[in-house]
């Protein structure tokens, strides 16, 4: 993939410095040790910011290693004694390892469908300007914010005619679908962004479309497909309702609906819900930090304007 | 090479429409069709015309819905955006706490509108969290019962909002920050521009793509918005955090009104359209500037 | 690269052969549940109890039906209550493919109802055997269309060790003992009586607490009167509001503070720390609270004058329905049957907490005594779910009570709003 993104960079933007690379201090005189120190100061105070920010978080975090009887007791103060117990109830409960494996593979299929298919169809929608593709380009706009609940009744009457009820295929289709308005929104306005002389380059050596598409442009989307999976992955996981409503089979739930299944409808219990929650999010978490690299490269180095 | 083949257009284009247009348009246009008929679950229904659209808009609380729900997107569009924007230009200029800072502001996104929800609600209330933040740091005038304050209530569920998603607004503005050749910015340097000149004059018309981003982020997360007023206020207090998808969900699943809750549907569907092409075309002009 | 031109091969062909069967799809028909050869059929039944946070006992239950029933394979689905048991159920109805028999409550069986859904089961013979008050909540337009399973009482969960603090040895029973008693608690810094309502139903519920004995005890049929239009809410419901009132003014709840609380999150959570006294709440949360471990009551709300008890307010709970599209009829109307005798549902009732509709013992904890021989006697009302409050939109009810306990709306005023929204005929 990288070197294709060498190859293929816009030959009018120069490799840009890119801003806040790191200063070398090479200096020891004394107001450059001052500022230097009143720069650090102000790193640790951003950082220490941004734990108070999400304080709420942590808060959640502490609470699920505390005993009920702990929290109740003083729910804002610090932990008495800390206990594993809450995690090891929620993973039996929620059958945590085949629940999240069900959930990875359904967020990463997801994800690839709804970026291909929607970075295909953006292609022609930005660079072709007749009513037409401007009528299918609100169509997909349409959809960016259709309540699930107003179409789940058809569409759960299509999918049992299909008979893809109970199918992890079902479920792909059915969040690709959802997912595919922003995609294209997303893609459509990126494209516009490219120049088209690459693809008449491409079109000259004797690229077909399809491989000019996967070979030049797509990768050319790195920076707005990383944009659109941290997006795209965080609705199909922490989605309750399509699980719920169109699986039967208990060994095919994701995690995230287990967990809300487990939850005792008349009052919220910290130990019991906290844990599930955060549990249900570790994964993510994990894909999220080996993603981020891949798309902070990409944004950097494919930087397109 | 598009111009010249109808044929890769269609093979482009074939994949999304055939999933689109099977599992949400069609699904979307019965559902729809039912806002001209008074069905109420079943197989009964008779066409009643646009009866239940002159019903929808005789509704004061309609009306407020559709208040309550442009509100709500406005002030989480606008506060969210900003947050994001400024979290993003203090960290573009120090590099060695970007990446931990950003990741720490990310932790919010990744739990679930629901799970937020329930942790702010406990937040929330009177004798909670917020309250004893505000007391503990000198600020003890400013408490309030949020989540109980007809005038305060929208706004504190579009502060649970925002909350979970000006990470993800930063790390957006980071991109585009990441974009910005240091060669503009030396140029702005020498030719004596101070901060403000130079976020006004270079990176803020440059951070344009991103910005595009999190304004359509945010307006379908916005206008859309479910979890967060079901969960932490169920509409109340008086009504006041009342949103139009509320009003659907309560037309479809607690008053089998499917009619109703169809024309209702229309309503939040043409809201959107209509807000998201202004600020596409807005955006879009914006970035064509440069 | 070439990976992902293959996977996207791949896709694209299964995105196009989706597109295509849905094209021709539309026309087929489904065969649910159906016979099979060796004479053994298989019945599916959905419901929200049996899972999750609530196993109530119904896997014991369906053993035993099981066991009694060899020729009739049972499947039981589980799906997590509220909302996203209506969103399945709904879609599946509206598809003809829920289960053969589906759990609902006096809410659905009205809107179920209206919408055709469910079957006919006034002859069944059960049916002779629910008390003629609780008719109308399993019948819709005069025919019977559920099976009830239970009958829960809703009061007051009283903590008796944080009484004994304050030097009190009863919960109380009418209510100007009551406000004596957390006036009490007050004066000794001990935790009273907490009525979270940022959801808005906790108000609700303890108007109708209050309304057990101080309407209905005088007027036990005011529902089926103000349904005729013979009684208003401003002729009749001034005490339950006024004893909310007497709460706020005395200084005994932070009204104002209670409609930015949550029920869900601090309700249960808090009595069970010992942070109130005094938590209104239903039968069903019974085995929850017993985890508490401190001594406990389960009261009707003391509404009474001095010395006049109080009446119980019982909630009907969970039922069961036999879809209309059921291609095992007699299997359903088995299971039923089979429910519907007490011995069958002792598990289940036991489980809730909760009174068994066709007679025989209900809970057995001594902390429910004072709610049984109430319910014994008679004393008890049946929540007007099926009635007005169905037929006003709960949350105008909802929202006028939580301007009452914020101070925009005096005691006429709220009972007007409710005139308006749940009068016959609005």
């Amino acid at each position: 993939m990288s070197s294709d993104m060498s190859t293929t960079r816009h030959p009018s933007v120069p490799p840009a410095r890119v801003l806040g690379a790191d200063v070398v201090v090479s200096g020891g005189d004394r107001p450059r040790i001052r500022r230097r120190t009143r720069r650090r100061l102000i790193e640790i105070l951003l950082v220490v910011a941004a734990l108070v920010y999400v304080g709420p978080f942590l808060f959640t975090l502490l609470a699920s290693f505390r005993t009920a009887g702990d929290i109740a007791a003083d729910p804002l103060g610090l932990p008495r004694h800390l206990t594993l117990d809450n995690y090891k109830t929620s993973v039996q409960e929620i059958h945590y390892f085949s629940s999240a494996w069900n959930a990875v593979l359904l967020t990463v299929f997801s994800c690839l469908a709804i970026s291909v298919v929607g970075s295909m169809a953006a292609y022609p929608l930005a660079r072709i300007t007749s009513r037409l593709s401007t009528a299918m380009y609100r169509m997909f706009i349409l959809g960016l914010t259709v309540p699930v609940f107003v179409i789940i009744g058809p569409l759960y009457l299509l999918i049992r005619d299909l008979h893809l009820l109970d199918s992890r295929f079902g479920l792909v289709v059915i969040y690709t679908a959802l997912n595919l308005p922003v995609s294209v929104f997303f893609y459509t306005s990126f494209v516009r962004q490219i120049p088209a002389e690459l693809e008449e380059a491409a079109a000259i050596d004797g690229c077909g479309p399809l491989r000019t598409f996967f070979t030049i442009i797509f990768p050319l989307m790195r920076p707005v497909t990383g944009t659109l999976l941290t997006f795209v992955s965080l609705q199909v996981w922490n989605n309750l309702v399509i699980p719920l409503v169109f699986l039967q089979d208990p060994g095919k739930s994701t995690v995230m609906a287990n967990a809300y299944s487990f939850a005792d409808p008349h009052t919220l219990q910290p130990t019991q819900l906290f844990p599930a929650a955060l549990l249900g999010v570790l994964p993510l978490f994990v894909l999220f930090l080996i993603f981020q690299r891949q798309v902070v490269s990409g944004m950097t180095s494919g930087a397109v304007k | 090479m598009l111009q010249r083949s109808r044929r890769t257009w269609v093979l482009f284009l074939l994949p999304a429409t055939a999933i689109y247009g099977t599992f949400i348009l069609y699904p979307l246009v019965r559902g729809v069709l039912l806002s001209f008929t008074d069905n109420t679950g079943g197989p009964s229904s008779n066409f009643v015309g646009t009866e239940q659209y002159r019903k929808l808009f005789d509704d004061p609380q309609v009306v407020d819905a559709l208040k309550h729900t442009v509100l709500y997107a406005a002030v989480v569009l606008v506060v969210q955006t900003g947050l994001g924007l400024l979290a993003a230009s203090i960290l573009a200029r120090r590099p060695r706490v970007r990446r931990v800072v950003s990741n720490i502001l990310l932790l919010p996104a990744l739990i679930s509108p629901v799970m937020a929800s329930f942790i702010w609600s406990y937040l929330y209330r009177p004798d909670g969290g917020i309250n004893a933040f505000l007391g503990d740091i000198g600020l003890g005038r400013l408490q309030q019962v949020w989540l109980g304050d007809p005038s305060i209530a929208l706004f504190a569920v579009a502060a649970v909002n925002i909350w979970m998603f000006v990470g993800y607004s930063c790390v957006i503005f980071l991109a585009g920050y990441a974009g910005i050749p240091q060669d503009a910015l030396d140029a702005a340097a020498i030719d004596g521009a101070n901060g403000w000149q130079r976020f006004r004059g270079i990176e803020w018309p440059m951070l344009a793509p991103a910005l595009t981003v999190n304004v359509t982020l945010s307006l379908i997360g916005t206008l859309g918005v479910f979890d967060f007023p079901f969960v932490l206020t169920g509409g109340g207090p008086m009504g006041s955090t009342s949103t139009l998808t509320m009003l659907i969900y309560r037309d479809i699943f607690t008053r089998t009104d499917f009619g109703q809750g169809a024309a209702a549907a229309v309503v939040l569907l043409v809201l959107v359209l209509v807000v998201s092409s202004a600020a596409g075309s807005l955006l879009r002009r914006r970035e064509r500037a440069i | 690269m070439r990976h992902l031109n293959r996977a996207l091969c791949a896709l694209t062909s299964a995105a196009l052969a989706v597109g295509v069967l849905a094209g021709c799809g539309s026309g087929s028909s489904s065969s649910s549940s159906s016979g099979g050869s060796s004479g053994t059929v298989t019945l599916k039944v959905e419901g929200w109890k049996g899972g999750g946070a609530e196993p109530a006992n119904v896997a014991q239950v369906n053993a035993a039906f099981q066991a009694a029933h060899p020729n009739i394979k049972l499947d039981y689905s589980f799906v997590p209550p509220n909302d996203v048991y209506l969103q399945k159920l709904q879609s599946q109805l509206i598809a003809g493919d829920a289960a053969d028999v589906i759990m609902v409550d006096p809410q659905k069986v009205q809107t179920w109802g209206k919408s055709g859904y469910l079957a006919d089961l006034t002859q069944q013979g059960w049916t002779s055997g629910v008390p003629a008050n609780l008719k109308p909540f399993v019948s819709y337009q005069g025919k019977v269309l559920a099976a009830p399973m239970e009958l829960s009482p809703v009061g007051i969960y009283t903590n008796l060790d944080i009484l004994a603090k304050a030097g009190i040895d009863s919960a109380p029973t009418d209510f100007p003992t009551f406000l004596d008693d957390l006036a009490k608690l007050k004066a000794k810094g001990l935790p009273g009586y907490s009525l979270p309502d940022a959801q808005g139903y906790m108000a609700e519920f303890v108007m109708l607490l209050s309304a057990a004995t101080t309407v209905y005890g005088q007027t036990p049929d005011w529902d089926q009167q103000f349904m005729a239009g013979k009684v208003t809410f401003p002729q009749s419901f001034q005490k339950p509001l006024e004893q909310i009132q007497a709460l706020g003014t005395r200084g005994l709840v932070d009204l104002k503070g209670s409609v930015g609380t949550d029920e869900v999150t601090t309700g249960e959570p808090d009595f069970l720390a010992g942070k109130s006294a005094f938590y209104a709440g239903g039968s069903w949360q019974a085995a929850a609270i017993q985890k508490g471990g401190f001594k406990l009551a389960f009261i009707p709300w003391p509404g009474g004058e001095a010395g006049v008890a109080p009446s119980a307010l019982v909630f009907p709970g969970t039922m069961w329905s036999v879809n209309a599209k059921t291609k095992v009829s007699d299997a359903a109307k088995a299971y039923l049957d089979f429910w519907a005798k007490s011995e069958n549902l002792a598990p289940y009732v036991q489980a809730e907490a909760a009174i068994s509709p066709f007679g025989g013992a209900g809970g057995t904890s001594p902390f429910l005594a004072t709610m049984a021989s109430t319910f014994a006697s008679g004393k008890f009302t049946l929540m007007p779910i099926n009635t007005w409050l169905l037929n006003a939109p709960e949350t105008q009810i909802r929202s006028a009570l939580q301007g009452f306990l914020l101070g925009k709306s005096d005691v006429n005023a709220t009972l007007q709003a409710f005139q308006k929204a749940a009068a016959p005929g609005s």
